[in-house]
Formats: structure tokens, C-alpha cells, sequence
């Protein structure tokens, strides 16, 4: 068969300039956080149109309750030092062309390990509490807070894959410190979401 | 931009590298996990949950499938590699002296993912249009013929999935893949890895889907309309859900790579002015669908949730209510129409002015009317809940926003045939299909009128009238417009010349048929045949027979079309690198397309569509485009 389904064999290969790389990170990391906030969106609007629609009065009924609140506050806080710690590590990357400071990184990891962590208890936690089948008010709740654990799940995941590039020196090298403020753009937009459904919740 | 040489550095791959990882390693490894995942799930539950048990076999399936096609490796190696991959590995990873192996890996280059894009559609077309047959059988006359209430709509339901499937990506996936990247002079899509990563995510879902028929199917059609769909339904409906939850994160990710691309790898001089039309049609559909799908994906894990955790989004007795599920799925479906729409107008538009020798009449206005039904279309979902009896206060928006998008619509078809308008009209298959397209879409458009004013809509809801108005709409327009780019980029993309003779045949009978047959539909619509009844009843048989009859030409035309491509690539002959004298980028590279596309970035100094002058630029000005010879290529 002499079709372009075969291929010519003498190639060379071009690289990316670096502002290009830089661009497609950043324009990339974007439209996913668009996609997600849809979803983020779209879930709260759920919960919105069910609560306001109260079908048969049956959306919250009596004995129903959200997460507890002093865990939830928690677990925001956490959160919001896991961004400010991060914030300080990709000022610090930036500021020394990629050398910085790594212990601030190592915070904002732990921090976001902690809450994903928290955030997956408090989950098993509540739906111990509820009885099968969940009402409309339990089912968003349990949405909520299991969308929230898997959203903190995949951060610490993206964390763990930068830590393992910090350690073998690979946000330092020149042209590579753009990733750390890439990372961070999903980083605090994964905070905020996070603590928006928390607030979300508490007043479904 | 740097350039590395490095051919002598690539290795032939022995056997073992061969086949790990590839799809064979994929799927041996997607079966063991699917093994595993149910085995495990259904001994926690005790046996006491088919759908959870069923979900962790898709979950299982999904995970292993994408460990032993290689998928996370490039993951890993971002992460823990002690650098970044070597030139060298970046072109085995794009395929570079696999043959045709290097379809069956997850293969980064963006040419093979559009050729393995263009084989899955084909495929699904055939499928889906066999599934039609099987309906068109059924209904050719009254009562049972073939097959049961329940198998008739899961047919039903098959084939609506596997269309609106194939119609979403037959434009973006093979086309927006292949030829987007040359066309703005780029060397590959923004992010290669993703890329495959889309296919593959879809192609996984395709035993998943499948396997709906081992599981008792979903008779629920293509909408999947909750509360039915998380009521005393087999687990065939689990398969649904998660195909569409995969599908819906695999067109994400397409969106996100093509739009990216078009933002950041146009070539110098590329403005976005200058971009053809065809990329805009492209981006705004993938921008569409980037802000449409995650709700419908959101609206199956819903469906999932209740069906698996016994949650009660959809169920009225305990506060849930199944209009949620309708605004959730709308608010994907209506502007899905868009996402298939957008990129086939803007094919047609490609193909016009080609053969007609013209630039695009009105380009401006064109391109700011495909901006204009892509935020229009964002508004419009509320007209499916008419008669659904949720806010009728906003039954009168909805109906003015509908009736609005006929207006960019319009200039649509005011563009083509201005560019038409005492062009050099070169009659080819492609243009008769585009020609078809402009036919179809009047009928499929006008008849939309009588569903968006609600009055009409309220007699006309439910009925044969909307299966022939959406099937004019989607098949006689936009899938028409797929085929006019199937025909018209073909010879670039398989470097064969398709049978023009066979294209034409397949053209008439397509016409001819698909016209016999909805304009039937129409009628029975019209006289009140209702649009979900497995068998049909007396006063509508003579038109069901009618539309029958006529679908034999459809399936003829398939049939010639499969035909066509076999003896193609058989022995048809070979395709010039300029087939059609065409102006955009992709006509100035060699056929068969060389691995990065370029040696040299080209600069763009004009439109796309300057038929005035004989070259852009005089050929031995700096940074002129070299146009490809108008000669076969030699075989590589």
C-alpha cells in the first residue's frame, strides 16, 4: 500500500521556543480551569434549582444535616495556608530564576495532603449519618463533598509529580521555573472552588 | 526555534517494544483490571449491587486500559525523570518508523491521532447508519417485525449515541487533528500527549458502550431521561453513563489542545485575521463544547450516583426532580448542535471558495456570525422544556434567542453564495456535497422555526416532525459538510485520489435517499405520528413505507462509500500535493505530510483565499510560501 498511512523516515525534530512553552502551559492550565469551573458551576446551580424547586417539600427534611462545621472551617483554613505557602514558594522561584524556597513547597504539600486527607473523612464521616436513599438535600451534600476530596485528590497528585521534579533539580533549570506558576494557577483555583462548595453547603 | 537532528539515534523497535506498550498491552491489561475491579467490588457489596459492580468493571477496565497502552508514562516522566524527554524519544513517542503499527500505540503525532480519529468515525458512521437500517426495517409497516419493544429501543437508543458521537468529532477529530495544525504552520498540536490521550479515552469507551447489549441495553434513547434512566432499568444503563462521562472528558481535553494550539503555535504573520475559516469554525466549536460538556458529564455522574448510592437527584418522593436532569443535558444539547454544526459551515465555506476560485464573500461578516450562533447558542437549551411544564415565564426568552440565531445562520448562506456569485465554479464531489448541505439546511432550518415558537411547538412536540427536522439538520446539513471535507482533504491526508465517478454516485443516492426518507417522516409527522413507538401504527404506514424504501438508498450509498475508499487505498491512484490548487497552508506541504509538518516554518503575508493573484508573494522573496508541485510525490 503507497498511501500516507506509510511515512517518510528522514526526520529532524524542532523544539519549542521558550515563550511558546510558557504560552501553551499557561493558555492549556486555563481552559481546563474554565472546563472545571463549568462542572463547579453546575453543581451549584444543581443544588440551587433543587432547594429552591423544594419538590414535594421533600428536599430537606427534618433530621438532615450538612458536614460539622468546625471540621469543614478546618479544613478551609488548612487550604488557605497551603496557597499562601505556595504563593510563597513561586515568588521565590521566580525571584531566583528557579531556586527557591523549596520549604515553603514542602508546606503548601502537606497542607493540601492534609486536607484532601480531611476532606475524604469528613465525606465517610457525613454519609455514615445519612440513611439509604439519600433525599435531594443528603445527595447534594454528598456530592459536594465527595467532588471537593476527588478536586484535592488530583492537586496532591499534580503536587506529588512537582515535588518529584523539584528533588531531581527540574524547576531550577533555565527555561523550567515557568511550571511552578503554572502549577500554581490550578493550585488556587483548586482552593477556591474547594472553599466554595464548603460555603455552598452550609447554606443549601 | 532550534533544530536537532537526531535520525541516526532512533532504533528500530524489537517485538517486546513493539507490543509494550501498545493497544494489545492495553487491553490485555484493561481486561485483567476489569476482572479485578468487579471481583473486588462485588465482594464488598455481597452481590447486593449490580450497577456498583458493573461500574467498578468500567472503572477497572478504563484505569488498566490506559496503564498498558503507555498512557501514564509520560506522567511518570514528568514528574520523576532525571530530564526531559530526548528528541530522539519524542519522535519514537510520535510514531517515527513504526509503520502502521504506530496506529495501535498511543502515538503522539497530530496526523496519526486525525487518521485514527477519521477511522473511528467512519466506523461509527457505518454502525450507527446499519442501526437506522434495522430502524427503518422495523418500521417499513405495522406491529412487530423483527424485533421486541424493548430491543427496538435500545436500537434506537444505540444509534442516537453512536450518530451524535460520530457527528461531534467527525469534523474537530480527523480534520481539526490533520489539517488545523498546517493550516496556521504549526508542527504539531500544543500538547501531543493530550492529544492521544482524547483518542484513546474515546476509543476505551467503545467496549464500554458495547457492552450495554450484554447488560440489557438502555431504553431510555440517546437522552438518557432521568427519572427513567435511574428506575428499574438493567445495568445496561450503567454503560451509557460512563461512556458519556468518558467521551465528555475526551472531548474536553481535544478542546483544550485545539484551542491552545490556535492560541499559541500560529506561524509568523498567521494573524487571527488571516486564519481560514475552517480554524475559526473549529475553535468556536471546541470553545463551545469545552463550556457545554462538563455539565452533561456532571448530569451522569448524577445518574450514576443514584443509580450506584441510591441519592435522589431525579426522584421526586424524595426531593429530587427530573427537570434538573433536562436542564443539565439541554444545557450540552442544544449548543451540541453548534459543536457540530460550526466546524461543517465552516468546511463548506473552505470548500466554496476553493472551488469557485473566490475569495469568501463577506469573510468578516461570516466569522463574526459563526461568534455570534456560538454565544447565541449558549442561550437557547430552555426551548426543549416547553412542554415539560417548568417556568413557562421563560418560555417567551427562549423563543425570541432561537429565532435570533437564524439570522448569523443566514449570513451563512448569504457568504456562500456570494462566494458562488460569478466564481470559476468547479464542480467537484465535494462542492456537490456542499451544495447538498445548503438544500437540506434550508429544510432542516425553516421546519426549526415551527419547534422553536412555542404554539406550533406544542402540536408538533414528540413527533415524526422532530426526528426528520433534527436528522435534516444534522445528517442532511452538517453531516453532508463532513463529507465535503472527507472528500476534499482525502488526498492530503491518504495521498489517494478518491473515485470522483463513486464520490458523485454516493452523493445522489445519499441525496436522493435521505430526502425520500425524512420528507416522509415529515408527512407522518405532520398527520401525528408521535416519535417514540416501537411499532408503527395504521394511519402512518404508507409513509413509514415510503421512508423505508428510500432508506435503501442510504444504505446503498454507504455501501458505495466503503466501496470507494477499499478500492482507494487498494489501488487508486496517487494524489497530487496540491490536488485542488488550493491556497491554505496544508496545500504546501508534501503529501504524504513529512513527521513536524515544516522544515522551515513558513511566514504568511495575505488571506487564505487570494484567488486574485497567482502566488501571495513573488517565490523568491524572503519568506514567500513555496507552493507544493503539482506532481505526485514520490513513494517514501
Amino acid at each position: 500500500m503507497s498511501t500516507s498511512l506509510e511515512q517518510i523516515h528522514e526526520e529532524h525534530t524542532h523544539e519549542l521556543a521558550p515563550h511558546i512553552r510558557i504560552g501553551r502551559a499557561r493558555a492549556g492550565v486555563l481552559m481546563l480551569i474554565l472546563s472545571d469551573a463549568v462542572s463547579v458551576i453546575a453543581i451549584l446551580a444543581a443544588g440551587g434549582y433543587l432547594n429552591a424547586l423544594n419538590t414535594e417539600n421533600q428536599f430537606r427534611v427534618a433530621g438532615d444535616h450538612a458536614s460539622a462545621f468546625v471540621p469543614g472551617l478546618l479544613l478551609a483554613i488548612a487550604l488557605v495556608v497551603s496557597g499562601v505557602a505556595y504563593f510563597g514558594w513561586e515568588r521565590s522561584v521566580r525571584k531566583s530564576a528557579g531556586a527557591g524556597l523549596q520549604l515553603f513547597f514542602l508546606v503548601a504539600l502537606i497542607f493540601m495532603i492534609v486536607s484532601a486527607v480531611g476532606q475524604t473523612w469528613v465525606s465517610i464521616i457525613l454519609n455514615r449519618g445519612y440513611v439509604s436513599p439519600y433525599d435531594a438535600y443528603e445527595s447534594v451534600i454528598t456530592l459536594i463533598t465527595w467532588f471537593t476530596a476527588a478536586h484535592l485528590l488530583l492537586t496532591v497528585i499534580i503536587g506529588v509529580l512537582l515535588l518529584g521534579r523539584v528533588m531531581r533539580g527540574r524547576v531550577r533549570v533555565a527555561g523550567q521555573n515557568y511550571i511552578a506558576g503554572v502549577v500554581g494557577y490550578w493550585w488556587y483555583y483548586t482552593i477556591i472552588a474547594s472553599i466554595l462548595l464548603w460555603l455552598f453547603s452550609l447554606v443549601v | 526555534m532550534s533544530q536537532v537532528s537526531i535520525t541516526a539515534e532512533v532504533k528500530r523497535p524489537n517485538l517486546t517494544r513493539r507490543l509494550f506498550p501498545s493497544v494489545v498491552s492495553g487491553i490485555v491489561l484493561g481486561i485483567i483490571g476489569a476482572v479485578v475491579f468487579g471481583v473486588i467490588v462485588n465482594a464488598i457489596t455481597q452481590g447486593n449491587n449490580q450497577d456498583a459492580t458493573v461500574v467498578s468493571v468500567y472503572i477497572g477496565w478504563v484505569l488498566l486500559f490506559f496503564v498498558g497502552i503507555g498512557a501514564f508514562n509520560g506522567v511518570w516522566r514528568w514528574g520523576f525523570a532525571r530530564g526531559e524527554a530526548t528528541p530522539a524519544e519524542e519522535l519514537e513517542l510520535a510514531g517515527k518508523d513504526q509503520g502502521l503499527w504506530r496506529y495501535f500505540r498511543y502515538t503522539t503525532d497530530h496526523k496519526v491521532v486525525g487518521m485514527q480519529y477519521l477511522a473511528t468515525t467512519l466506523i461509527f458512521f457505518f454502525l450507527g447508519s446499519m442501526g437506522a437500517f434495522m430502524i427503518r426495517l422495523e418500521q417499513s409497516r405495522p406491529g412487530a417485525i423483527f424485533f421486541t419493544p424493548s430491543t427496538y429501543n435500545t436500537i434506537v437508543g444505540m444509534h442516537g449515541i453512536l450518530m451524535i458521537v460520530a457527528s461531534i468529532i467527525m469534523v474537530s477529530g480527523p480534520f481539526g487533528n490533520f489539517v488545523l495544525p498546517i493550516m496556521i504552520g504549526a508542527r504539531d498540536m500544543a500538547f501531543p500527549r493530550l492529544n492521544a490521550l482524547s483518542y484513546w479515552l474515546l476509543f476505551s469507551a467503545v467496549p464500554i458502550f458495547f457492552s450495554t447489549l450484554f447488560f440489557g441495553g438502555f431504553p431510555t434513547g440517546w437522552t438518557g431521561y432521568a427519572p427513567l434512566s435511574v428506575q428499574e432499568l438493567t445495568p445496561g444503563m450503567d454503560a451509557y453513563c460512563v461512556t458519556i462521562i468518558i467521551f465528555a472528558a475526551s472531548t474536553t481535553l481535544a478542546a483544550l489542545n485545539i484551542v491552545t494550539t490556535v492560541m499559541v503555535l500560529r506561524t509568523r504573520g498567521m494573524t487571527w485575521g488571516r486564519l481560514p475559516i475552517f480554524v475559526w469554525g473549529v475553535v468556536l466549536s471546541v470553545l463551545l463544547g469545552l463550556s457545554a460538556f462538563p455539565t452533561f458529564l456532571i448530569s451522569q455522574v448524577m445518574v450514576l450516583m443514584d443509580r450506584v448510592f441510591q441519592t435522589s437527584f431525579f426522584i421526586a418522593a424524595y426531593g429530587g426532580n427530573n427537570w434538573l436532569y433536562e436542564h443539565l443535558f439541554w444545557f450540552m444539547g442544544h449548543p451540541e448542535v453548534y459543536v457540530i454544526a460550526l466546524p461543517s459551515m465552516a468546511v463548506a465555506a473552505e470548500v466554496t471558495a476553493v472551488f469557485s476560485r473566490k475569495t469568501v464573500f463577506g469573510r468578516r461578516m461570516l466569522i463574526g456570525s459563526l461568534v455570534t450562533i456560538t454565544i447565541l447558542s449558549a442561550l437557547v437549551w430552555g426551548h426543549h422544556l416547553y412542554t415539560s411544564g417548568s417556568a413557562t415565564a421563560l418560555d417567551a426568552p427562549y423563543m425570541l434567542d432561537t429565532e435570533l440565531i437564524s439570522i448569523p445562520t443566514g449570513f451563512f448562506f448569504l457568504a456562500l453564495i456570494g462566494t458562488f456569485w460569478r466564481g470559476k465554479v468547479w464542480v467537484t464531489v465535494p462542492l456537490l456535497f456542499v451544495g447538498g448541505m445548503l438544500v437540506n439546511f434550508v429544510i432542516g432550518g425553516i421546519t426549526g422555526i415551527y419547534l422553536a415558537d412555542l404554539p406550533t411547538d406544542e402540536i408538533l412536540h414528540g413527533g415524526m416532525f422532530v426526528t426528520a427536522h433534527f436528522h435534516f439538520t444534522l445528517v442532511g446539513s452538517m453531516v453532508f459538510g463532513f463529507f465535503a471535507g472527507f472528500y476534499y482533504w482525502f488526498p492530503k491526508m491518504l495521498g489517494k485520489r478518491l473515485n470522483p465517478r463513486l464520490g458523485a454516485l454516493h452523493f445522489w443516492l445519499f441525496m436522493i435517499g435521505f430526502n425520500g426518507t425524512f420528507l416522509s417522516l415529515f408527512y407522518a409527522g405532520l398527520i401525528g405520528e408521535p416519535r417514540w413507538s416501537a411499532n408503527v401504527a395504521p394511519p402512518f404506514a404508507t409513509a413509514n413505507l415510503i421512508a423505508s424504501l428510500f432508506a435503501i438508498l442510504i444504505a446503498a450509498s454507504v455501501f458505495v462509500t466503503v466501496y470507494n475508499v477499499v478500492i482507494t487505498l487498494k489501488s487508486g491512484e496517487l494524489a497530487e500535493a496540491n490536488e485542488w490548487g488550493g491556497k491554505t497552508l496544508e496545500w504546501t506541504v508534501p503529501t504524504p505530510v513529512p513527521l513536524e509538518n515544516f522544515e522551515h516554518l513558513p511566514v504568511v503575508t495575505s488571506t487564505p483565499y487570494d484567488y486574485g493573484t497567482p502566488e501571495p508573494l513573488a517565490e523568491d522573496a524572503e519568506g514567500a510560501l513555496k507552493p507544493a508541485p503539482l506532481l505526485p510525490q514520490p513513494e517514501s
